[in-house]
């Protein structure tokens, strides 16, 4: 090996060990409010093996990082991901994993968060979230952009549990008139459906980067479930801007409690980066 | 610059020059080759993903995604152990294709490079625009790779079935991800 080559590995090597020692960012305490517990949720990541980079532990440090209590790892049309996840995290300390899939058809895409099985994909909405709640979980319209509309009847709205009011895909204005569309036609259709904020996490951005406010009786899966299907919930966009029923806002503005922005790489993990990045592309070209 | 580098930009002089070099294989390098590789991807994941690198983070992603050098193995494979004319031998064949990476080392880094400067994410678009440049690059270096190394007269007919296997591997783990076949047709516009 080259003198240039050893150097660019100790660079690299260095970027690792700085990051691996980098300061963690500070644990939000969970909050209580009116008899409820405030739980931070995103109901829409996926996760690796699928379309997310981030194997399951990955992923739940990651969600622990941003501050999440729980989420909801939806990979498309299957919960194997999910199951291991579950499985993986048992009963230590951090974020609950909720087993869900992304139901994913053309036409709509469907949030299926608490479920055991693989919901069919092939047979409708409305017979989708019937699956869904005959497993117990509960159903959520994803990113309901014009694209996704075409599979949304007036029946399989008013079965549902909850839509996405805020999403990443919301910074395209197009998009947003479009959530604000959906919005209004799943609250005339299904009154007191709940407000949903999720990341759509998959390689880029971060969990809960949109998340809901989940106002649960108890802290645990079977708590946030039964929050979503009582419209317990109020999302939270990128811009922190929420939605949900006004009561549901009151409780959330009255915790005190607020979304971190996106997160500002600090100067610490930026340099470890730059070291590791910098040691490879010696490693390549020296 | 090292060698991989010339090989990159004179596929035909380069490899028939490591030909010249040595005929069999030694096992550092190729081991070396496949480390580099899958840190590459490890720190380019991560960054993409979680905007850090630590030794967890790395390793973990670099060691998911190696089904990516599995694939570009099995693609390898298929052309290099039924090459009659070869003119090293099998591991040294593969040593000398696992140093062709870095159309797809500089097309893995530079978003990373990017994110880190300015904080912005390149959009999937410009990315997957982007791939088509390590991929045509990566073709001549294979056609040259196909003369010098496994003396393969009709290296058009060899790159195809490479680069069928190299996709087609690759579409299945997109379907598998992305919810099925159908799914993928659809993102295809089909």
């Amino acid at each position: 090996m080259t003198r240039g080559r050893r150097l660019s590995l100790g660079v690299f090597v260095a970027g690792l060990m700085t990051g691996s020692l980098a300061p963690e960012p500070a644990r939000r305490a969970p909050t209580r409010v009116d008899g409820y517990w405030v739980l931070a949720v995103d109901f829409h990541v996926h996760g690796f093996p699928g379309d997310g980079a981030l194997a399951p532990w990955l992923l739940r440090d990651e969600a622990a990082r941003a501050g999440l209590d729980a989420f909801v790892l939806s990979n498309h049309n299957r919960v194997s991901t999910a199951r291991a996840a579950r499985w993986l995290a048992g009963d230590t300390p951090g974020p609950l994993v909720i087993v869900g899939q992304e139901v994913t058809s053309r036409g709509f895409h469907i949030t299926a968060a608490g479920i055991e099985r693989r919901v069919d994909w092939t047979r409708g909405a409305a017979a989708a979230i019937r699956v869904i709640h005959a497993q117990g979980g509960a159903a959520i319209a994803n990113h309901p952009a014009r694209d996704y509309w075409p599979g949304w009847t007036d029946e399989a709205i008013a079965l549902l549990d909850g839509y996405e009011r805020a999403h990443p895909s919301m910074r395209t204005p197009a998009n947003a008139a479009d959530f604000a569309a959906f919005s209004a036609r799943a609250v005339r259709l299904k009154p007191g459906i709940a407000a949903i904020g999720s990341s759509d996490f998959h390689t880029g951005g971060h969990p809960g980067w949109c998340r809901t406010w989940v106002l649960t009786r108890e802290r645990s899966v079977a708590g946030v479930i039964a929050a979503v299907r009582d419209g317990r919930t109020v999302a939270v966009d990128m811009n922190g801007a929420l939605y949900g029923s006004p009561e549901a806002i009151g409780i959330v503005t009255a915790s005190g409690v607020s979304a971190p922005l996106p997160q500002e790489s600090g100067t610490w993990q930026r340099l470890s980066v730059a070291a590791a990045w910098l040691g490879l592309l010696g490693l390549a070209l020296l | 610059m090292n060698q991989d580098v010339h090989l990159a930009f004179a596929p035909d002089v380069t490899y028939a020059r490591l030909v010249r070099e040595r005929a069999t294989a030694h096992v550092a390098p190729l081991l070396g080759r496949i480390a580099l590789a899958a840190a590459i991807i490890g720190t380019s994941v991560a960054v993409g993903a979680t905007g850090r690198v630590s030794i967890e983070l790395v390793t973990t992603i670099g060691v998911s995604w190696s089904f990516a050098l599995l694939v570009q193995a099995i693609a390898a494979a298929a052309i290099i152990v039924p090459a009659r004319a070869r003119r090293v031998t099998t591991a040294r064949a593969f040593e000398l294709w696992f140093r062709a990476h870095l159309p797809w080392t500089v097309w893995l880094l530079v978003p990373a490079g990017v994110f880190n400067l300015t904080g912005v994410h390149v959009s999937e678009t410009v990315l997957f625009a982007g791939a088509l440049v390590p991929l045509a690059w990566t073709i001549l270096v294979l056609r040259a790779f196909g003369r010098q190394v496994l003396g393969v007269a009709r290296v058009g007919a060899m790159a195809t079935v490479h680069q069928v296997i190299v996709w087609g591997l690759t579409l299945s783990y997109i379907a598998f991800a992305i919810g099925g076949w159908d799914r993928v047709l659809e993102e295809l516009g089909l």
